[in-house]
């Protein structure tokens, strides 16, 4: 009980130490919203513009005050409004979310049924063909840009063959490609992680026994020792879920989806603090919720394992 | 080995049953909540309506955040959703739909004689009292309308006329009235209703509009298509959307962009975009405070090459786009060598590396502009290759927030762009730009010569006088240097077929205009 | 071993020849011949300015390196320290330096990018800067992760009980033995700055084309990618070689040596 407490009272702590850093940090960018309207309208920076929209943006209420009323809202579910269009901000997030999250789930998911057996061929035959396309892969995440693939792809399948239509229409195409492209993007790294786990395997007696009783090698791999493997691979892909937030945004830029990256790449354009300032403590939440959900997943995948040893 | 080609089937399987299920699970979702979440009135997803009947799709960079006229005026007459009193014709002549004629009683005040042929989209008509109500509602809620003459009062005099009374004296009335912020609506509770020839069907913030045609707009609605605006945030996507057939109109190309598509047999306009391209010199400190160095700059400058890269446009002949009746009549030429001797004459030897330099100093120039007018970094970089090859050291910059650049006032030459008559009048930015204390006089240039044409430019009502007045004022300009002029450009939009008719103009300010789809 | 040595000596030529090699200037462009391919006197072509594409790219590639090298040293050291001083001492720095790794991880780098320009200007030492904060959360992680394994070892609680000082445990003992998963992690990832860098400019901050870097010219020529795809491979080609030396410079054979399997 008295562990729990303490565990609550540290994670307070921690957001609201976040939520100051937040909300410094957010008005720390130089150029006001004030000055980015203005601007982004070619109207002059005059003292009395300037007097006006801060007026009415209601930035010229004392710090403290924006502060709280802000933190306060947060809690209750009132995330105020955009500083630039009104908009609400919580219904706005509800939004675009579907977008950035089918983005970032499904393509996590979808590379890591990849990696699990692509992580397998690399482990059976060492440097074999599937052993070296992974390393390949790995490779090629880091240096082909993911807007570079997607300006392919919607060449050859959108301009040339006219197959699809990526932006007009209800948009599941442009979905679809940039869930794919994401998993061919996280596929390698998380190949590379199936096949060392399964290497660590592949040196257990119990595997060793196994085979020596007469099981064929892949059956050996393929019935008793996938579970530690699924556990390495899940707790990387679970790691990898705290980036759903922020991870997609050249590919929805690049195919006009209107996820929460664009929301974010929008206000930072405009200086929207309001927007911005809760974007972020969103995800600051949220790294927290992976956190909790990787060490229960752990601590599951781990007694699981003891039991059966 | 049988085995392990099973697995990869099913691997296959396993994928693409996954793919589907998260295709289909988030579509789902989402369409149902952009529905909840959309503030327009109608149901459904725009883009799924822009399917199922068939609009004109343009693609642009940015809409509307919201329909409020003090929010978002500037936007919604870009739409083609509202409109000014006074609105720009393409000859650059300010026209009204709701004023036919407009005299000065005294001073501060005007009269105005009503059309009273307008009416709003929902069939209601335009009259002397909602014209006045909206008009006084934004002096009293957006205080940008009150910049040019203090807080502008309307009162109904009676069903055919307005009295308008200015807190300053103001000679342009007709331009005030044409101001982004002045757009005639009409509130219907939380709906503002507005008189252009499209309406809003749905707003999705950031991402479409879609528009219909405003069945009251004229006799020729019924043959208006449905429009949609669509947000696209990169240039390179909106091109494959064009290229693909799904969107016929795009804005914003760059010129290799155009080339590319005009290659491909697609049809691409040059229009007149009204913003100009210039140069901001800082006659304060810096070398560019020489008046010779600026006068060799200014010379050294090719701006044939610089309409030559841009694929379009014209050298530009003053600050305003030449089909105002105000613009410039200055001539611009290169030449190198006068420039050499200027430099000279100013006390500046090449030294070996071919570089001038001054008591030791090599002459150093620094270029700065910014990335949002994609024009602006070409034109710098050829400004800075003539300029190298011309023996001065020229440094180059691209930074975020050009402004704040020029408030600090630690830059030498700025690019710029800007729409520098967006009323249809040129005083406003002159005075912006060269009177004492100017708000785009950053470089606290002052010329007596210049105030004084200034001053009698703000007593001096349109006509030839004035406009003679204006281009006094940028020939002076062009000998002085504060402002380097550049290109009076003209930007590329590519249409699809159905469109290929469309004529934009006014640069981003009328992108939907009542021709549109006709 | 040897490979190793070769493997450094050819970056080591690569970085020189970076530094010397004669090229056109930058800055001057041609609109008489734009798209030319490769000649003699431009040896990769040139651009949509008549820009020598050499040039660019050599140029380009000593800011590139730079961008790498202050982003890696710093994320490295300051996330390796960090890590392994969370698991050594516990406790509330722990929570803190956790805290941190999440909090740099959080924060979008647009948005510390444009604190940093707006507080010292933007150039590519402070985008090197920006990424060596941003990536220090991989780093502090992975080392606690595993400096937290090593300090179970009952070597470190002898030492311990012997009265052995913090540092010299820390350093001394510890360090040694994470240095080399680190150091691998590190080769394996120090390229993808080059692409974070150019997705800064795919986003909108830092796309000054006139002073390029190799990511910015892969997002500024992204737009010929199909009407001269050369000027997209050639900056490609360089950010793989980069990502490949980086890969096996910093592979190590002790942490990658795989004994033999009854697979094998």
């Amino acid at each position: 009980m008295r562990k729990a407490l303490v565990f609550i009272a540290k994670w307070i702590a921690i957001f609201i130490l976040a939520s100051i850093l937040v909300f410094v940090i957010v008005r720390m960018m130089p150029t006001t919203p004030v000055e980015k309207w203005l601007d982004a309208y070619h109207l002059p920076r005059t003292e009395e513009n300037i007097a006006y929209l801060t007026a009415k943006m209601g930035l010229d209420e004392p710090l403290i005050v924006q502060y709280f009323t802000w933190i306060t809202g947060f809690f209750t579910e009132d995330w105020g409004v955009s500083l630039i269009s009104g908009e609400n901000i919580r219904d706005k997030f509800l939004t675009k979310m579907p977008y950035s999250f089918s983005i970032g789930f499904a393509g996590i998911i979808l590379g890591g049924i990849a990696a699990f057996f692509l992580g397998y061929r690399a482990a059976l035959h060492r440097n074999g063909l599937a052993d070296r396309f992974s390393s390949v892969l790995t490779v090629f995440a880091q240096c082909v840009p993911q807007f570079i693939i997607a300006i392919l792809l919607i060449y050859a399948l959108g301009v040339r063959l006219k197959m699809v239509a990526f932006f007009t229409g209800d948009g599941i195409f442009a979905l679809g490609a940039a869930i794919v492209i994401t998993a061919i993007y996280c596929a390698g790294t998380l190949s590379r992680v199936v096949r060392s786990a399964f290497r660590e395997q592949m040196k257990t007696s119990y595997v060793k026994f196994a085979i020596s009783r007469g099981f064929s090698k892949e059956h050996v791999l393929r019935r008793h020792a996938y579970k530690p493997v699924l556990s390495s691979l899940i707790s990387a892909m679970i790691a990898r879920f705290a980036g759903v937030f922020g991870g997609s945004t050249v590919l929805e830029f690049a195919f006009a989806i209107p996820g929460l990256s664009t929301m974010l790449v929008n206000s930072l354009g405009s200086r929207d603090y309001t927007v911005l300032q809760t974007y972020i403590l969103v995800v600051v939440v949220w790294m927290f919720v992976v956190h909790v959900i990787l060490n229960v997943v752990l601590q599951l995948l781990n007694a699981r394992g003891d039991h059966e040893e | 080995m049988k085995a392990s080609r099973k697995l990869l089937a099913l691997a296959l399987v396993g994928m693409l049953a996954a793919l589907a299920l998260f295709v289909g699970c988030s579509s789902s979702s989402s369409s149902s909540s952009s529905t909840s979440g959309s503030q327009a009135s109608a149901s459904g997803s725009a883009a799924s309506s822009a399917q199922a009947d068939d609009s004109i799709v343009i693609g642009c960079s940015f809409i509307a955040g919201n329909l409020n006229p003090v929010d978002s005026a500037w936007d919604l007459t870009a739409h083609g959703i509202s409109e000014g009193v006074y609105m720009q014709d393409a000859q650059g002549n300010l026209v009204s739909r709701f004023v036919s004629d407009l005299t000065r009683k005294d001073d501060l005040t005007w009269e105005a004689k009503l059309t009273n042929q307008v009416k709003f989209s929902d069939g209601t008509d335009c009259d002397a009292q909602a014209l006045a109500g909206c008009l006084n509602y934004l002096q009293k809620n957006n205080e940008m309308t009150n910049g040019t003459a203090g807080v502008v009062t309307f009162t109904v005099v009676d069903d055919d006329t307005l009295e308008i009374v200015t807190t300053k004296p103001t000679p342009v009335m007709q331009s005030l009235l044409c101001e982004w912020c002045n757009v005639v609506f009409k509130q219907d509770g939380d709906n503002f209703i507005y008189t252009g020839p499209y309406m809003v069907k749905e707003l999705d913030s950031d991402v479409s509009i879609a528009l219909e045609p405003n069945p009251y707009y004229d006799d020729k609605a019924a043959n208006r298509p449905n429009v949609l605006l669509k947000v696209f945030k990169d240039a390179a996507t909106m091109q494959q959307a064009f290229q693909s057939g799904e969107i016929d109109i795009m804005f914003g190309l760059t010129p290799e962009v155009a080339k590319t598509l005009e290659a491909e047999g697609f049809t691409v306009k040059a229009f007149d975009a009204g913003y100009q391209y210039f140069a901001f010199a800082n006659v304060a400190s810096g070398p560019m405070a020489d008046e010779n160095v600026r006068q060799a700059v200014n010379m050294i400058i090719n701006r044939d090459d610089m309409v030559t890269a841009l694929n379009g446009g014209s050298v530009a002949s003053g600050i305003f786009a030449h089909y105002y009746s105000f613009a410039g009549d200055v001539q611009e030429k290169t030449d190198v060598d006068a420039a050499a001797s200027l430099l000279e004459a100013a006390g500046y030897t090449k030294n070996d590396k071919g570089i001038y330099e001054k008591d030791g100093q090599p002459l150093q120039v620094k270029l700065t502009t910014y990335s949002a007018r994609a024009d602006l970094p070409i034109l710098m970089q050829l400004a800075s290759s003539e300029l190298t090859e011309a023996g001065i050291e020229c440094s180059t910059e691209v930074v975020d927030d050009i402004n704040t650049v020029l408030e600090g006032g630690a830059y030498d030459v700025v690019l710029y762009a800007q729409h520098t008559a967006p009323s249809g009048e040129p005083s406003a930015f002159l005075n912006m730009a060269l009177a004492p204390g100017g708000s785009r006089n950053y470089a606290n240039y002052e010329n007596s010569e210049i105030n004084d044409l200034l001053d009698q430019m703000g007593k001096t009502e349109p006509g030839a006088d004035r406009d003679k007045l204006s281009k006094d004022i940028q020939a002076i300009v062009a000998e002085d240097l504060p402002i380097i002029y550049l290109v009076d450009p003209q930007w590329h939009v590519a249409l699809s077929d159905r469109v290929s008719d469309y004529e934009p103009y006014c640069g981003d300010y009328y992108v939907v205009n009542a021709q549109l789809g006709l | 071993m040897k490979s190793k040595v070769i493997i450094w000596l050819l970056f080591a030529a690569f970085v020189v020849f970076l530094l010397v090699v004669p090229h056109a200037n930058v800055k001057l462009t041609d609109l008489t011949s734009v798209f030319q391919g490769v000649s003699p006197e431009h040896w990769l072509g040139t651009d949509n300015l008549g820009r020598d594409l050499f040039a660019l790219m050599v140029v380009g590639g000593q800011r590139t390196l730079l961008v790498v090298l202050i982003a890696t040293v710093l994320s490295f050291v300051g996330g390796s320290l960090l890590g392994m001083l969370a698991a050594y001492r516990g406790g509330i720095l722990q929570v803190v330096i956790q805290f941190i790794a999440d909090f740099v991880t959080v924060v979008p780098s647009l948005v510390v990018a444009l604190v940093f320009s707006g507080l010292f200007g933007f150039s590519s030492v402070m985008a090197g800067v920006v990424f060596g904060i941003g990536n220090m959360g991989q780093y502090i992680n992975l080392s606690y992760g595993l400096a937290a394994e090593v300090k179970e070892h009952d070597y470190i609680n002898a030492e311990t009980s012997l009265g052995a000082r913090s540092p010299r445990i820390m350093f001394g003992h510890i360090l040694p033995n994470i240095a080399r998963q680190l150091v691998v992690y590190m080769g394996n990832n120090a390229s993808s700055v080059v692409l974070q860098y150019a997705g800064l400019a795919f986003i909108g901050l830092g796309v000054d084309t006139t002073n390029p870097d190799w990511g910015t010219l892969l997002y500024d020529y992204r737009i010929y990618m199909i009407t001269n795809p050369e000027l997209v491979l050639i900056p490609m080609a360089a950010i793989c070689l980069l990502a490949l030396f980086f890969h096996y410079a910093f592979d190590d054979g002790k942490v990658n040596q795989e004994e033999l399997t009854i697979y094998d």
